[in-house]
């Protein structure tokens, strides 16, 4: 019997530096741009829930969800022709998020057990940086939105899906989540 | 080699062994970054000891390039240390008690081979005296990986680099909350609502600073508001806190109409044929280049960000005598009637030419010999079609009313030069060419200082530039941490982001971050590109 082959997307069909290739041309304003990127990420991982006891199979899972929001994000600036108002509607969710997670005690990453963790690591990286760091959390995602493209796009091109999740995780961690000691601003 | 922290006996917190780099950049402040602090958690010790070889003393005390770090900072470390109380610690080996927090232990060791500041020998008998050394300290990557692979735990002096990412805080996004607040209270809101609807967190720090721009993005477009406060002065002398400290928008209702105002003139489109291309640069231009009470000006933008056109021409544009009203009525419409006397250039001798930080021995002038390295210059000079028409660039640093030394078959002297209906000095030539290597005893007085490339300063001639800035001058420091030249400076260390953080709290500083590019699509591709070799 021949097995059916399961249709993959190419390697280079699925990254970040595809992501921002297409998307950089379309927001004339860098600032914007930054933001974009920041609130994108902020909202793909926002009620991310995974129930595995695989470590990659999270991290995977974590970086295609980011992906889709992009597509969805990018469908949106070509239909409409303008970025704007995409940018506005994220705002306005981002806002009303971090207003929620304000309110809360955000849990240092340090001290959230990793057996048995169900939501998205960057994400608690995430507010526990924004949070707990100090600083303005809105422009603090402008911020790290604007060091992953520049990350992103200095590295290029990966070849191999495996490769390009990972890599896209690490970057995408490095970028957004400051642990304790970290000095960068 | 397994790697794992050694034991600390409860006789220190924290054993330490920041490296020779490590005081080069920091002086005695290392002293004072690493001693316990209260905060610090643990029962522990009641002080944190430093460690030093005799190796590394040695060392400290050259004032030449030390594991890639030149500076002085060594010599200042060690007199601190030596002005301490000390006594005997272990065989060969003193403790000087720094403060109540630190002391530094310093060995001798008889079989310490140069460059190697911690000999095995050594980290076993600090390991027996003192449980073992928590943390090395360098920035050095070669000390970095050497160490890592012995299992200690090494670290970059973090609290002596600023980030880079610094120069983003001049503009900061804002939140709807905060933008419905500014127009329900008809444009102000006190500083303390705004933190409040920013989410800033003052516990952990950050802060909103003076004259930090606010962006808030609409379907239509950005509205933009800045923070404010009026000037606290003592004896004539502005203090860093304001009164009434707020956020007010700015603009026609936070809308950008992109008109200079200037004084009590009317406003205008354009300066000297000079047109904002977007938002930040108008920002720029207007708040912070042509705004008469800033005394410093950051502008950090990348390649072809404009921001070399930009603080050229509004710079020239400010030697014009009586451009003014307000200033003409106060200080007349003679020489007085401009705001800056002159316009001064400063270059940093490391993008022409290397490590000498000297501009040579080759025949001709220092105008001469640099002309050519101010093409940059130059080629904003040549895009002004007001400036263009009234002289060449090279006029630009002669006398105006002394003949020069080519022309004298032109036995009369020259008019005074008229650009957009004022004039330029007439007893002063209008530009000042100087380099770092200059400026020492220096003091500049109702000057235009106007800096390129800030970044490839070192922290330390950032410095004495900004020791220099005399009444009535301004600093204007154009950079982009990203592209240094200078091989002693890095992303985080050097002069650009140095002088972003000693003057972003201060409210007669501005800091602007010009982030649109203006280049081809060819030449995107190039800056994507990484290229190590040189």
């Amino acid at each position: 019997m021949i097995k059916k082959r399961k249709l993959v997307l190419p390697a280079e069909e699925r990254q970040l530096a595809l992501v921002f290739h297409n998307l950089s041309p379309r927001v004339s304003d860098a600032n914007d741009y930054g933001t974009m990127i920041g609130y994108t990420v902020f909202n793909s991982l926002n009620n991310f829930h995974l129930i595995t006891s695989s470590q990659e199979e999270r991290i995977f899972k974590e970086v295609k969800r980011t992906y889709d929001h992009f597509d969805v994000l990018l469908k949106k600036i070509k239909d409409s022709g303008d970025y704007l108002p995409g940018l506005c509607e994220l705002q306005n969710k981002t806002e009303s998020d971090l207003d929620r997670f304000s309110s809360l005690r955000i849990q240092p990453i340090t001290e959230i057990p990793k057996q048995g963790f169900e939501g998205s690591w960057i994400f608690n990286g995430i507010l526990d940086t924004l949070f707990n760091r100090g600083g303005n959390p809105l422009d603090r995602l402008r911020r790290y939105g604007i060091e992953l493209d520049r990350t992103v796009q200095s590295r290029g091109l990966i070849k191999g899906n495996r490769a390009c999740l990972e890599r896209d995780y690490r970057d995408l961690y490095s970028c957004f989540v400051r642990e304790k000691g970290d000095r960068r601003e | 080699m397994p790697v794992s922290k050694p034991q600390v006996q409860p006789m220190y917190h924290n054993v330490i062994m920041p490296f020779g780099d490590v005081y080069a950049l920091g002086g005695p402040d290392v002293f004072k970054e690493l001693a316990k602090k209260d905060k610090d958690k643990g029962k522990r010790g009641t002080k944190n000891l430093i460690v030093l070889s005799m190796e590394m003393v040695s060392k400290m005390m050259e004032p030449q390039k030390h594991m890639g770090q030149l500076g002085l900072g060594g010599v200042d470390a060690l007199e601190e240390i030596i002005g301490s109380e000390y006594e005997s610690f272990d065989e060969n080996a003193l403790v000087y008690h720094v403060s109540s927090g630190l002391d530094v232990a310093v060995y001798l060791e008889d079989d310490n081979p140069i460059n190697v500041p911690l000999t095995k020998s050594l980290a076993d008998r600090i390991k027996a005296k003192c449980g073992g050394i928590n943390k090395v300290i360098t920035t050095n990557p070669s000390l970095t990986i050497r160490y890592q692979i012995q299992g200690f735990n090494v670290e970059r002096p973090g609290f002596l680099l600023i980030d880079s990412s610094i120069v983003e805080k001049g503009l900061i996004n804002g939140s709807n909350s905060l933008l419905l607040k500014l127009i329900e209270n008809k444009g102000v809101v006190s500083l303390e609502v705004a933190r409040d609807l920013l989410k800033l967190n003052q516990e952990t720090g950050e802060n909103l600073y003076q004259n930090q721009f606010i962006r808030f993005t609409g379907n239509q477009g950005h509205v933009y508001a800045r923070v404010k406060g009026d000037l606290n002065e003592i004896n004539g002398r502005v203090q860093e806190e304001v009164n009434n400290p707020r956020v007010e928008l700015i603009g026609r209702d936070g809308v950008l109409d992109k008109m200079f105002r200037i004084g009590e003139d009317n406003p205008r489109k354009e300066i000297l044929g000079y047109t904002p291309w977007d938002d930040e640069q108008y920002l720029a231009a207007q708040y912070c280049i042509l705004d008469p009470k800033m005394q410093f000006a950051g502008i950090s933008g990348g390649a072809s960000s404009g921001k070399t056109l930009l603080g050229y021409v509004l710079s020239a544009f400010q030697i014009l005598k009586h451009h003014d009203k307000g200033v003409r009525e106060k200080r007349g419409v003679g020489e007085k009637g401009r705001l800056y006397d002159q316009l001064i250039l400063l270059k940093s001798t490391d993008t022409m030419g290397g490590d000498s930080r000297d501009i040579g021995f080759l025949p001709g002038d220092m105008l001469e010999k640099l002309l050519p390295h101010l093409a940059p210059f130059s080629d904003a000079h040549a895009e002004s079609a007001d400036l263009r028409r009234a002289l060449p660039f090279s006029n630009m640093f002669m006398p105006p009313r002394i003949k020069r030394d080519d022309d004298f078959e032109k036995e009369k002297e020259r008019e005074p030069i008229k650009i957009d209906g004022s004039y330029l000095p007439e007893s002063l030539p209008p530009v000042e060419l100087t380099t770092s290597g200059y400026f020492r005893g220096r003091s500049f007085k109702r000057k235009l200082l106007v800096s390129d490339e800030f970044q490839n300063f070192t922290p330390y001639e950032a410095k004495t530039i900004m020791e220099r800035v005399g009444n009535g001058s301004k600093l204007i420091a154009m950079g982009d941490p990203n592209q240094f030249d200078n091989p002693r400076c890095s992303r985080d260390i050097n002069g650009f982001t140095f002088a972003i953080k000693t003057t972003l709290p201060h409210p007669l500083s501005s800091l602007v971050k010009l982030t649109h590019s203006y280049r081809t699509e060819i030449a995107e591709i190039a800056t994507r590109t990484r290229v190590y070799s040189r």
